[in-house]
């Protein structure tokens, strides 16, 4: 429920928010749109369109091209991480796939491994690919 | 206190790797983004800089964005302020080279000879508007210059929408009182 719109709350509002109506709060502006009609708002709403007209004085400049590429170019470089993430994991199955070869030859020529020695679960993942011990995920 | 987000559809489109969506949000949003950062930093390399980094951390939030968290918009404008605000403080904390303070930035962008009376006019505004106190420099560039609301502009700046009216009338005030000082342009 909105209430009703004084002259001194319309000052207010033109004094922050200038003096275009459609820039002020969205549940005002009706109201003050009634009120501007009266001279006191409207020599108000002068005041800070002065002020608006002022500051519009000041432009930036827009984009260059140049910009714009890049800036839609980097949305490629969360892709490029998945890719590198995608290669990890491939370099990590065919680490686990050379171990798995390994014992198995060890076992079939009848060489002597100390007991878990190659446990997938210890040392090994540390070593090639950081710690992926459960619950540091 | 939110307001619905009129680019829900495109944000989802971009989670999802839609290329087509990045372009559209990057024709929409960049201009605002690199516009706040030209006015903040004053500064067209710096500007550009934080518009790329502000860009490349919305690439990572859209897959996460839930509709209703307020606007993307917000979000992205509330990224860029703080980065320009880091630019800011690390480039007051320099030293100055030789112990002698910095010159004035120089213009980001060099006009042509025809433009240069406006350009005068726009940097005397510009200046202005760097004589305010921080809050109410920032207040007026995201109501003014960003045409944010006042809701979204109170959310980028933390403050009530109440506290955001104060900064914008007395930052008005107070540009009122530089240039009728300055130049008397009231009595133009």
């Amino acid at each position: 429920m909105s209430e009703a719109l004084t002259l001194a709350r319309f000052a207010e509002l033109a004094q922050a928010y200038g003096g275009e109506i459609a820039r002020w709060p969205a549940e005002v502006q009706d109201a003050a749109r009634r009120m501007a009609d009266q001279p006191e708002a409207r020599a108000l709403l002068a005041e800070e369109a002065d002020l608006d007209a002022r500051l519009d004085l000041w432009t930036v400049a827009a984009p260059s091209p140049q910009l714009r590429q890049a800036v839609a170019a980097s949305w490629q470089a969360p892709l490029g991480k998945r890719v590198r993430l995608w290669w990890s994991a491939l370099g990590l199955g065919a680490a686990l796939a050379g171990a798995g070869a390994g014992l198995a030859f060890a076992s079939l020529s009848g060489v002597a491994l100390p007991s878990g020695s190659l446990t997938p679960s210890s040392s090994f993942e540390a070593t090639a690919f950081g710690d992926f011990s459960p619950g540091e995920g | 206190m939110t307001e619905p987000d009129p680019d829900t559809a495109l944000i989802e489109r971009m989670g999802q790797g839609d290329e087509g969506a990045v372009r559209q949000f990057v024709t929409a949003r960049l201009p605002r983004v690199l516009a706040l950062g030209l006015r903040l930093l004053r500064d067209h390399a710096e500007a550009e800089d934080v518009a790329q980094e502000a860009f490349t951390r919305a690439w990572r939030q859209a897959p996460r964005w839930q509709p209703g968290q307020g606007r993307f918009d917000t979000w992205l404008h509330t990224v860029t302020l703080n980065l320009c605000r880091d630019r800011l403080r690390r480039k007051r904390h320099a030293p100055a080279p030789g112990g002698e303070d910095l010159p004035d930035p120089p213009d980001p962008q060099p006009r042509a000879d025809a433009m240069l009376e406006a350009s005068a006019r726009g940097q005397a505004v510009a200046q202005a508007i760097a004589t305010l106190p921080e809050r109410q420099r920032e207040a007026i560039l995201l109501v003014h210059y960003q045409d944010m609301s006042n809701i979204a502009a109170a959310q980028v700046l933390d403050i009530s929408v109440e506290a955001l009216e104060s900064l914008l009338a007395r930052g008005r005030r107070a540009l009122k009182q530089h240039f009728a000082q300055k130049e008397g342009w009231r009595d133009e």
